[in-house]
């Protein structure tokens, strides 16, 4: 489980960090729809991070 | 194996060993603490004035240095700018996408900022709840309550989208126009107060309908009140829906921290990987042991918007260390939220708990559903009378009056006055029953 859990870990920290300049990009653009999308994404995200992130900065 | 037999939402959080779970804790308290302090002027003012800073959160035991939060505070905190949320809000405005607030029952109502980020924790807190009380994608899950400014079932809503549920918002229909409804649609599972619970059975019967063979509900959340978790009240909803009943215990400022789990097992877990829950003395503030009761104070460890740092929830609980047969490694309160700490009052130096009747009323089968506990004071003397209701077709009798006043004083250890009333004349509830009355 441990090593699967990094593994989903890491794929969280990717899709993040891909959410982030997703909004950047938007913000540069002004396109509401997608900065308000990539939001709710960085928001499910955060809830990714509590399920699996946090118990992986434990060990 | 399907996800769907997986017995948790999140079997790492759920199972996780002790020792892991209290660094986890830790971890999560005190970047709550330093999330407040950056970002919350009343908490920045607060823990100013108590001199402590986050860094000085080492260890769990630091956690008292930090001083508990009341909800007198949260009113003159909402006094100030930000309008309508004030010193409490965390976010920019901006970043609000729901507006709540408490029910006001014990005075201003508190307004509660959410923003999408909340909302998607209200939804997880809700998720991990259902999940262990059973709730699946199969589940056809109806919500009969009016989805207005109370926080009440509207994360349970949201929470069953998550899972994947098939949600049927019922707020705008009469009860009858509700089960006529459910049952027109088979619902299969049911959100609501124990007591409406116990309402729409009464108007079933009238519209002629018996919910536990005509109604398609095997599984039921009650929250907003104690009573899922009172045997005989259980014991009734249980048998007049034919449907297993778990308890779930929350709040507008701390969150959905508590639930009863698919064993059933007498109490409420305590969701510790997303709050931290204290017990303390209710005398003294200090820890209450394991099976001693105490008052709990809460702090939601992951709430971004409109933080809380160890919040008086003013419910009291007992806390065990017993394990659960589930074998999730959150600890349970025994018999779970047990009442109100503003209203427990000593009557004639006995310290007395109005919940405490609700078991023993509910034990009679001659009796209705309603009932009403008055404390008057007279020749100096505090007297607590408990009004009651005979069902339709049972009598009144001198041996059913004395069979209730007795089975109340051995329950309570006080001697109380009972009024037996006609079916239908107390007062019936449908979201937060009030069946207390302090006339002192």
């Amino acid at each position: 489980m441990n090593e699967k859990l990094k593994n989903m870990d890491q794929e969280i920290k990717t899709i993040r960090e891909a959410a982030e300049e997703l909004k950047r990009l938007a913000l540069e653009a002004g396109m509401p729809a997608v900065i308000k999308n990539a939001d709710r994404i960085l928001a499910s995200l955060e809830m990714l991070a509590l399920n699996v992130s946090d118990p992986v900065s434990l060990e | 194996m399907s996800y769907t037999q997986s017995r948790y939402w999140n079997p790492v959080l759920e199972t996780m060993p002790r020792a892991q779970l209290e660094r986890l804790k830790l971890l999560k308290f005190k970047r709550a603490v330093g999330h407040a302090y950056a970002n919350s002027p009343f908490y920045r003012k607060k823990l100013d004035g108590a001199k402590i800073r986050p860094d000085d959160i080492k260890s769990l035991s630091d956690i008292e240095k930090i001083p508990r939060t009341d909800k007198n505070e949260l009113r003159d905190a909402q006094q100030t700018d930000p309008f309508p949320y004030g010193s409490l809000l965390s976010v920019p405005t901006d970043d609000v996408t729901a507006y709540h607030q408490t029910s006001g029952t014990t005075g201003q109502a508190v307004r509660q900022a959410d923003s999408w980020r909340d909302w998607e924790w209200w939804s997880e807190c809700w998720a991990t709840i259902l999940w262990a009380q059973g709730f699946r994608p199969q589940d056809r899950v109806f919500i009969p309550f009016s989805y207005g400014v109370f926080i009440a079932f509207w994360a349970g809503h949201y929470a069953c989208e998550k899972i994947g549920c098939e949600v049927i918002a019922g707020g705008g229909l009469s009860t009858e126009d509700r089960i006529l409804k459910m049952r027109e649609i088979k619902a299969t599972a049911l959100m609501c107060t124990p007591t409406y619970a116990l309402h729409m059975t009464e108007v079933a019967a009238r519209l002629g309908i018996d919910p536990a063979s005509e109604l398609h509900v095997s599984k039921m959340l009650c929250s907003g009140e104690p009573g899922a978790l009172i045997p005989s009240t259980k014991g009734r909803i249980e048998g007049r829906w034919g449907a297993k009943v778990y308890d779930h215990a929350g709040a507008t400022e701390g969150g959905a921290w508590g639930f009863e789990c698919a064993e059933q097992p007498g109490g409420l877990h305590i969701n510790e990987a997303m709050f931290f829950l204290e017990v303390l003395n209710i005398e003294n503030g200090q820890p209450a042991a394991p099976g001693e009761k105490g008052e709990l104070v809460i702090t939601p460890l992951d709430r971004r918007a409109q933080p809380y740092l160890r919040f008086n929830l003013k419910d009291t609980a007992i806390l065990t260390d017993d394990p659960c047969k589930c074998g999730r490694s959150f600890r349970l309160l025994q018999g779970g939220v047990l009442g109100r700490s503003d209203r427990l009052t000593k009557v004639r130096g006995v310290l007395f708990s109005p919940t405490s009747v609700e078991e023993i009323v509910r034990g009679f089968p001659e009796l209705g559903d309603e009932y009403q506990v008055i404390l008057q004071k007279r020749d100096e003397l505090d007297e607590v009378t408990v009004k009651v209701e005979i069902k339709p077709d049972r009598r009144k009798n001198p041996e059913l009056e004395e069979r209730l006043r007795q089975a109340l004083r051995l329950y309570t250890g006080i001697r109380i006055n009972v009024e037996v009333e006609a079916y239908g004349t107390l007062p019936r509830f449908e979201v937060k029953a009030s069946r207390f009355e302090d006339q002192r």
